[in-house]
C-alpha cells in the first residue's frame, strides 16, 4: 500500500540536526552561567580575552551551532531540497565540537597557539558547513526568500570567518596590528551578515507557517535584501578602510532603516496570520525583533555619539545576541525540537496510533515560566551593563541563567527516550488514533462534525 | 483480504474514508485533515482507494509524513484492497478551505 517510507526519512532528518541542537544548547548553558560571573569585565570593558571567550562561545557555540542545526533540518523540508551530504554534516559536527573545544578556552587563557592551532580549525569546520549547504542549493526546488537569505548569509559567514581566521593567527604571528574597527569590521559581519540574515529569511518561513499566514507578498522581503547587504557593504568596507565616523554612522542609519523594515514586513505578515493566538514560540520571537530594533538603535548612538562607556559596547552585543538572536532561538527549540522528536517517535504509526500534538510535547507551564525568567534576566543585564554595574549584571545575569535550565529543562524532557511510545494498529480501525492529550498519551477524541 | 472485505459497496467504504481522515491530525496546528481543507479528493473503485491531499504550505516539515499517515489510516478499514494519497499543490491551500469548526478553533472570529 506504499506506506513504510516514512522511516529511513525520519531518521534522516533528526539524525542531522538534534547533534547540534542539543550541542547548542549545552553552550547556551555554559555561556547563561559564564556571563554573571564574568560581570566585573563585561561592564568596563569589551577589548579583554574573557570577553571575546564568552562573545565566541555564544556566536560560535550556541547561536551558530543551532543555527547549523536548524539548516540541516529546515533548508531540505522549506527549499525542496537535499542537503548535498549529510555524511560530511554529521562528521563535521564533531570536528567543529572539538575545534570549539580548544578555540574558546584559549581565547579565555590567552594561549595564542590555541587561537591559532583550535581557531585554523574551526574556520575548516565553519566553511565545511557553509560549502555543503551552498552545494545544496543545486538541489532547490521551492525558492522562496529564505533560499536567498540564506545564501547571502553563507557568503558573509565564510567572510567573517576567514577574517577571524586571519586575526587569529595574527594574535600568534603578530603580523600586523588588529584595530578596534578592524574588530568592528569582523563583528559586524557576522552579526548582521552570517547570523541577522539567516534569521530574517527563515524567520520569513517560519513565521508564516506557525501562523497560517498566507497571501503576503516577497517583493519587500526581496526589496530589504538588496537594501540590507549592501548597508552591509559599506558598513564593513567603511569600517575596514577606517573612511572615518560620518560614513559609519550613514551606513548604521542604513542598516538601521532596513531593520526597521525587516520588523515592519514582519508585523504585515502576522497582521494576515489565521491563527489568532500567539504560541509560546512566538512571544519569544516577539522579543527578538524588538530587541534587534534596540540593538540597530544602540549601534547608530555608539557610531554617532560622541563618546560612550566601553560597556555600552557590551550592552549592544549583549542585545543583539541574546535578545535578537537568542530569543528566536529559544522560541524556535520549541517548535523544532517537538517536530524532530515527533517525526522520530511517532512518524512511522501517525495515522494508526495515538500522537500527540506537537504544543503537547512541550510542558507549556514550564515553558512561559522560562520565557518570563528569561526575560526579566535579560531585561535587567541589558539595563544593568548600560548602567555598568556589576551588581546588577551578577543578580540579573543569574535570573537569567535559572530561566536558561527551565528552558534546557524542558527541552531535555522531550529528547528523552518514553516506554510509552505507541505501536501502530493492527489492521483494524482503531478509535482514537488521530491524538492524544499529555504524555501518558490519553486519547482525547476531538470531532468537529462536518 | 476476506471475500466480505471485497464486498463493502465503494460509497460505504467512501464514507469511513472521511470519518477516517477526521481523526488524522496535522500536528502542528491541531486541526484534523478534512476540516483543515486538505482532502481535495477522493476516488474508490472496488475497494482501491485514491486520496488527492495538500499541505497548508510548500516546504511544510510533514511533507512526508502526512501523506503515509494517510495511507496507514485507510489501509485499516476493512474492504480497502489498496490506497494510494497523492500530494498536489495545485489549486494552493488556503485558509478559506477550512471548515467554519475550524476556523473557529484557530480564533478566525
Amino acid at each position: 500500500m506504499g506506506i513504510g517510507r516514512a522511516a529511513g526519512r525520519s531518521h534522516a532528518t533528526t539524525a542531522l540536526p538534534l547533534p547540534y541542537l542539543a550541542a547548542a544548547l549545552g553552550a547556551f548553558l555554559v555561556a547563561a552561567a559564564i556571563l554573571p560571573l564574568l560581570a566585573r569585565w563585561l561592564v568596563v570593558t569589551n577589548d579583554d580575552p574573557h570577553v571575546f571567550a564568552l562573545a565566541h562561545l555564544v556566536v560560535l557555540g550556541w547561536i551558530t551551532m543551532a543555527m547549523m542545526g536548524a539548516l540541516h533540518q529546515l533548508f531540505p523540508v522549506a527549499l525542496e531540497a537535499r542537503i548535498r551530504s549529510p555524511r560530511i554534516g554529521r562528521w563535521n559536527f564533531w570536528l567543529y565540537v572539538i575545534a570549539l573545544s580548544g578555540f574558546i578556552p584559549s581565547f579565555f587563557f590567552s594561549w595564542t597557539t590555541g587561537m591559532a592551532t583550535f581557531g585554523c580549525l574551526t574556520v575548516l569546520s565553519i566553511l565545511i558547513f557553509a560549502a555543503n549547504l551552498a552545494a545544496s542549493y543545486r538541489s532547490v526546488r521551492l525558492w522562496h526568500p529564505m533560499a536567498f537569505y540564506v545564501a547571502a548569509g553563507l557568503a558573509w559567514l565564510a567572510l567573517t570567518v576567514g577574517l577571524g581566521g586571519l586575526y587569529a593567527l595574527d594574535w600568534h604571528f603578530g603580523w600586523f596590528q588588529i584595530t578596534d574597527a578592524m574588530l568592528a569590521a569582523h563583528v559586524q559581519l557576522g552579526l548582521a551578515g552570517w547570523l541577522s540574515l539567516t534569521l530574517m529569511g527563515v524567520s520569513y518561513k517560519l513565521e508564516a507557517m506557525f501562523s497560517l499566514a498566507h497571501g503576503h507578498g516577497e517583493r519587500l522581503a526581496l526589496v530589504n535584501l538588496g537594501l540590507w547587504n549592501s548597508g552591509l557593504v559599506g558598513l564593513a568596507a567603511s569600517l575596514w578602510l577606517g573612511s572615518g565616523g560620518v560614513l559609519v554612522l550613514v551606513f548604521a542609519i542604513w542598516l538601521g532603516l532596513s531593520a526597521g523594515v525587516f520588523v515592519l514586513d514582519m508585523a504585515l505578515l502576522l497582521r494576515r496570520r489565521r491563527r489568532r493566538r500567539f504560541s509560546l514560540s512566538q512571544w519569544h520571537t516577539f522579543v527578538s525583533f524588538a530587541s534587534l530594533l534596540a540593538a540597530a538603535a544602540l549601534g547608530g548612538m555608539l557610531v554617532g555619539g560622541p563618546s560612550v562607556y566601553r560597556s555600552w559596547v557590551v550592552a549592544y552585543g549583549y542585545i543583539a545576541f541574546f535578545g535578537w538572536f537568542g530569543f528566536s532561538i529559544v522560541g524556535k527549540y520549541y517548535k523544532i525540537v517537538p517536530f524532530l522528536t515527533w517525526l522520530r517517535r511517532f512518524a512511522t504509526v501517525a495515522g494508526s496510533a495515538p500522537t500527540p500534538l506537537l504544543r503537547e510535547m512541550v510542558d507549556q507551564r514550564i515553558g512561559w515560566a522560562s520565557f518570563a525568567t528569561l526575560l526579566a534576566g535579560y531585561l535587567g543585564v541589558a539595563a544593568g551593563l548600560l548602567c555598568a554595574s556589576a551588581p546588577a549584571v551578577e543578580g540579573a545575569g543569574a535570573f537569567f541563567f535559572i530561566g536558561a535550565l527551565l528552558f534546557a529543562s524542558n527541552v531535555a524532557r522531550l529528547l528523552r527516550p518514553r516506554q510509552s511510545d505507541p505501536a501502530p494498529a493492527d489492521g483494524v480501525a482503531a478509535e482514537g488514533f488521530g491524538r492524544v492529550s499529555g504524555p501518558s498519551l490519553r486519547v482525547t477524541q476531538r470531532r468537529f462534525g462536518v | 483480504m476476506s471475500e466480505a472485505r471485497l464486498q463493502i459497496p465503494d460509497q460505504e467504504i467512501a464514507q469511513q474514508v472521511w470519518e477516517q481522515l477526521m481523526h488524522v491530525y496535522d500536528p502542528e496546528i491541531g486541526v484534523d485533515l478534512v476540516n483543515l481543507g486538505l482532502i481535495y479528493a477522493l476516488e474508490v473503485k472496488e475497494g482501491q482507494v485514491r486520496v488527492e491531499m495538500s499541505l497548508t504550505t510548500p516546504g511544510c516539515p510533514m511533507s512526508d509524513t502526512m501523506p503515509e499517515a494517510v495511507e496507514r489510516a485507510i489501509s485499516m478499514l476493512p474492504g480497502v484492497r489498496s490506497v494510494r494519497a497523492d500530494l498536489v499543490w495545485e489549486p494552493r491551500w488556503d485558509p478559506e478551505m477550512m471548515s467554519e469548526q475550524a476556523k473557529r478553533e484557530l480564533g478566525f472570529f
